[in-house]
């Protein structure tokens, strides 16, 4: 794939299979989950990769890989060049530290028990050691950074704002000062006033301390404002892959034309063209053969079936990467 | 005057005591109980005479009819009154060690179940439901027997009866809480499993423990007095409610008051412990402050 030097982490066909077994006592294998089934793609220093795809497709699955909270099945997910499967117990640690997370739902990401200035802290506090004075300059400092005050930290998460809530949840994957984050839909939880403010201040710090991003996100003008790298996903694999400017512009998976004629138009007077899939996600213990977008496939074609065009995407324009199959058909 | 920047009114000392008060409405019959208990357990030597005194001339006197014996005397003529305030002492001397022994082994038990999961919660909630399956007049009954009937005996008995309903309830708790968000991005984080019960698990499950704990002191507390009762708890002749229902029962017809009046007591003490308990449940949620 569009592989450059400028990468961060590098996914090569990573696959995530999740048994399904019968009985209590002796387990019999029954079947098997696909919930990934074998993805590659590139996170660049600095840039926003967003995967979007319906519930269920794998989305979040692949962040828990990223983030090492759970082992692949197969395939090689590399951090700066590195295999994470061979990191050892310092490159691990060191990894943690510099990768953070940023979850949906602000009043369930912050605990709330603890003052915001720990909840801030609590990443320093696990891999550094700082005296409490450096801590407390630390906080005060993120806490500006995210646009609030100093004297917020003393207070517990239950006195403020859904917006104030992931300002502090941000404040907190920045206090390692990370190179990945990980956004599992930021803003989705939010007020739709708020969003906007949120996703300035991650396009911002993204500029300050070149970050990159790893986000999910279901709002497409979000994907579309926010993204360097799009990547669509249906059951499991990556369909259509690109810059939003031509995943949004020049769509060629219909799986990917279906999705942003889902999406509300930015103007209520604006034409769009209503594209509708008929059926629904096939279950991915059991996933179509070959093809697998072909039970829903507008035009399907006997050669989908049969298999006799190569699976894998192919590039349509320089960094516009789709399904084979899927390609031409439309 | 059109500024927007209004002070907050600054309640009194007295006036926020009130609307606290008001607000939260406490148990007073409850509190009061409660606070009379504690008084008299700590201050019973200074309240009253001795409670193992015999007065065989002043033996069986009915209560309220003497002045020196309010509640009357015991068929050896030992003083009702000094033995009731002396039975308060002997409940806050049962209650406390059983209960903090059996809240930390039952929270250990159910931090570690709730959040290691697999074979560890496996384990212990399998010795956990088998001693909760076991009668636990049964178990304090063979405990008594190796190490002997008085305080240690009913305190080992007690605690080994009671510990498993803490860790069950912690297990659950913890099972609710290990899946919200800022328990798995501490693991996300790296944050030791020990660090994140501590840090996480442990401050969100503690108000439910309060809750327990209120609860659970009046089922001790029953306990220990049926224990006394059935001759395996206290040494006989000890000032424990239980031990003074049990020696009144032969003359329940005659000396009425010396199983009636441990057994009021008794029965206030659990109730008070019960109305507290299910108070503070409805205090500690902030959902349902302010309800009434």
């Amino acid at each position: 794939m569009a592989s450059t030097d400028n990468s961060l982490i590098k996914v090569n066909n990573l696959k995530k299979h999740y048994p399904v077994t019968k009985g209590a006592i002796t387990k019999t294998l029954v079947g098997t989950v696909k919930a990934i089934d074998g993805i590659s793609f590139d996170i660049n220093k600095g840039e926003t990769f967003s995967l979007v795809g319906e519930s269920g497709c794998g989305k979040t699955t692949t962040t828990k890989m990223i983030l090492m909270s759970e082992p692949p099945t197969d395939g090689i997910v590399q951090y700066e060049g590195s295999d994470m499967a061979e990191f050892t117990t310092a490159s691990r640690k060191e990894f943690k530290s510099s990768v953070q997370a940023v979850f949906q739902d602000p009043w369930s990401s912050l605990n709330p028990k603890m003052r915001v200035r720990d909840i801030i802290a609590e990443p320093i506090v696990t891999h550094e050691k700082a005296t409490n004075n450096e801590i407390q300059e630390r906080v005060n400092e993120l806490l500006g950074v995210v646009g609030m005050h100093p004297f917020h930290a003393e207070r517990y998460p239950h006195e403020f704002s859904g917006g104030q809530r992931q300002r502090i949840a941000i404040a907190r994957a920045l206090s390692t000062r990370p190179k990945l984050m990980v956004l599992d839909e930021p803003v989705s939880a939010l007020d739709v006033s708020i969003r906007a403010q949120v996703l300035n201040l991650l396009k911002e710090l993204q500029q300050t301390y070149e970050l990159s991003y790893l986000m999910i996100a279901h709002n497409l003008a979000t994907v579309k404002y926010m993204s360097h790298q799009v990547a669509v996903m249906y059951l499991g694999k990556i369909v259509e892959l690109g810059n939003p400017k031509e995943i949004f512009g020049d769509p060629r998976h219909p799986y990917t034309r279906a999705l942003i004629s889902a999406a509300l138009p930015s103007h209520p007077r604006l034409q769009r063209d209503e594209l509708v899939l008929v059926g629904e996600v096939p279950s991915p213990i059991d996933p179509p053969s070959n093809c697998v977008f072909r039970t829903r496939c507008p035009e399907p074609t006997d050669d989908c079936k049969n298999g006799n065009i190569e699976m894998g995407l192919i590039e349509v324009s320089p960094g516009h990467w789709v399904d084979q199959c899927c390609a031409n058909c439309g | 005057m059109t500024s927007l920047n209004f002070e907050p009114i600054q309640l009194t000392r007295g006036q926020s005591i009130r609307k606290w008060i008001k607000d939260y409405n406490p148990p007073w019959i409850a509190l009061t109980i409660l606070t009379v208990l504690l008084f008299c357990g700590f201050f019973a030597n200074f309240l009253v005479g001795d409670p193992m005194t015999n007065d065989l001339k002043a033996r069986q006197i009915p209560p309220f009819t003497d002045w020196s014996h309010i509640f009357g005397t015991d068929i050896l003529g030992k003083d009702m009154t000094a033995r009731l305030v002396f039975g308060c002492r002997s409940v806050l001397l049962v209650t406390a060690p059983s209960i903090i022994v059996a809240l930390l082994i039952g929270t250990t038990v159910g931090l570690l179940a709730g959040y290691a999961r697999g074979w560890v919660d496996s384990v212990l909630m399998r010795i956990t439901d088998a001693t909760l399956g076991f009668p636990s007049i049964l178990v304090a009954m063979l405990i008594v027997t190796f190490v002997g009937t008085g305080y240690t005996g009913v305190i080992i008995a007690v605690t080994a009866t009671t510990w498993a309903r803490f860790a069950r309830m912690i297990r659950g708790e913890v099972l609710s809480v290990r899946e919200r968000d800022f328990v798995v991005l501490a693991g996300i984080l790296g944050v030791s499993p020990v660090m994140i019960m501590w840090r996480h698990l442990m401050p969100n499950v503690i108000n439910t423990l309060m809750v327990m704990i209120s609860l659970m002191i009046g089922q001790v507390i029953l306990l220990e007095a049926s224990l006394s009762f059935l001759g395996i708890g206290m040494s006989p002749g000890e000032p424990a409610w239980g031990i003074m229902v049990a020696e009144g029962r032969q003359q329940l017809l005659t000396t009425w008051w010396v199983s009636l009046f441990p057994g009021i007591l008794i029965t206030l003490v659990v109730m008070a412990f019960n109305f507290f308990g299910d108070w503070l449940r409805d205090y500690l949620d902030p959902r349902l402050r302010r309800a009434r």
